[in-house]
């Protein structure tokens, strides 16, 4: 009984912004990019050893996608092989 | 057209195209439904990064420093996806949303108005987007 009414929360009442931020595809969906996100981890982690000592403004966004690529590899369950 | 050509190859250039981009945001958005601010804003950091144009990252981020309590940094983002696309009112009701919650109530006045003309006029439109919107003007009645 408490189930069936908690299945009819209304997600709109919990949480109104996240319920409005649009969807654009299925998270599942990365995981057919394995490769590609692999290989694009190897690039930015070789472009970020390559500008440490030497930071600017770009690297901010290197930075940024570095960490964005862990996350991806980290939910994709792969770990990369160097950090 | 032309516009949305050039943004395309913009994307291009930083190495992600617009479907891998919408997968990545969707991670995020999956982080955020399970709560997980933290990896959802370094998700949509890492989007804006590699793509500025990318607007529901931009509503993302905003909505976790509301979250965070952050409203100067919410106002930034709430600011750079309206601009980005005034045309979305979401972007102009999180404006709206971040302005009352740092207290100015004639300036969300405005940016309600210009939306509200929007939401009002389009039929059959997102019930759940009239819903937020009715929840602001009810805000903005009570501040006023």
């Amino acid at each position: 009984m408490t189930i069936k009414s908690l299945k009819n929360i209304d997600p709109f009442s919990q949480s109104p912004i996240v319920t409005l931020l649009p969807v654009l595809s299925q998270v599942d969906k990365l995981k057919d990019l394995k490769s590609f996100f692999y290989a694009r981890y190897e690039k930015v982690a070789a472009l970020r050893e390559g500008v440490v000592g030497d930071m600017n403004k770009s690297d901010d966004a290197l930075q940024a996608e570095y960490a964005m690529l862990l996350e991806i590899l980290d939910w994709l369950k792969i770990t990369p092989a160097k950090e | 057209m032309a516009g949305r050509e050039r943004k395309l190859s913009e994307v291009l250039k930083r190495g992600y195209s617009d479907v891998e981009l919408s997968h990545i945001y969707e991670l995020g958005r999956f982080h955020l439904e399970n709560g997980e601010l933290k990896k959802s804003e370094i998700i949509m950091n890492g989007i804006i990064a590699v793509a500025p144009e990318f607007v529901p990252a931009w509503q993302a981020l905003t909505y976790i420093e509301l979250s965070n309590r952050n409203l100067e940094q919410a106002l930034n983002f709430a600011k750079q996806a309206y601009g980005l696309d005034p045309n979305q009112s979401l972007s102009g009701l999180m404006l709206v949303t971040t302005l009352l919650s740092l207290g100015d109530v004639a300036t969300a006045g405005a940016y309600l108005g210009e939306v509200g003309e929007v939401i009002e006029s389009t039929k059959g439109g997102d019930t759940n987007l009239l819903r937020f919107y009715k929840a602001q003007l009810a805000r903005f009645r009570n501040f006023s």
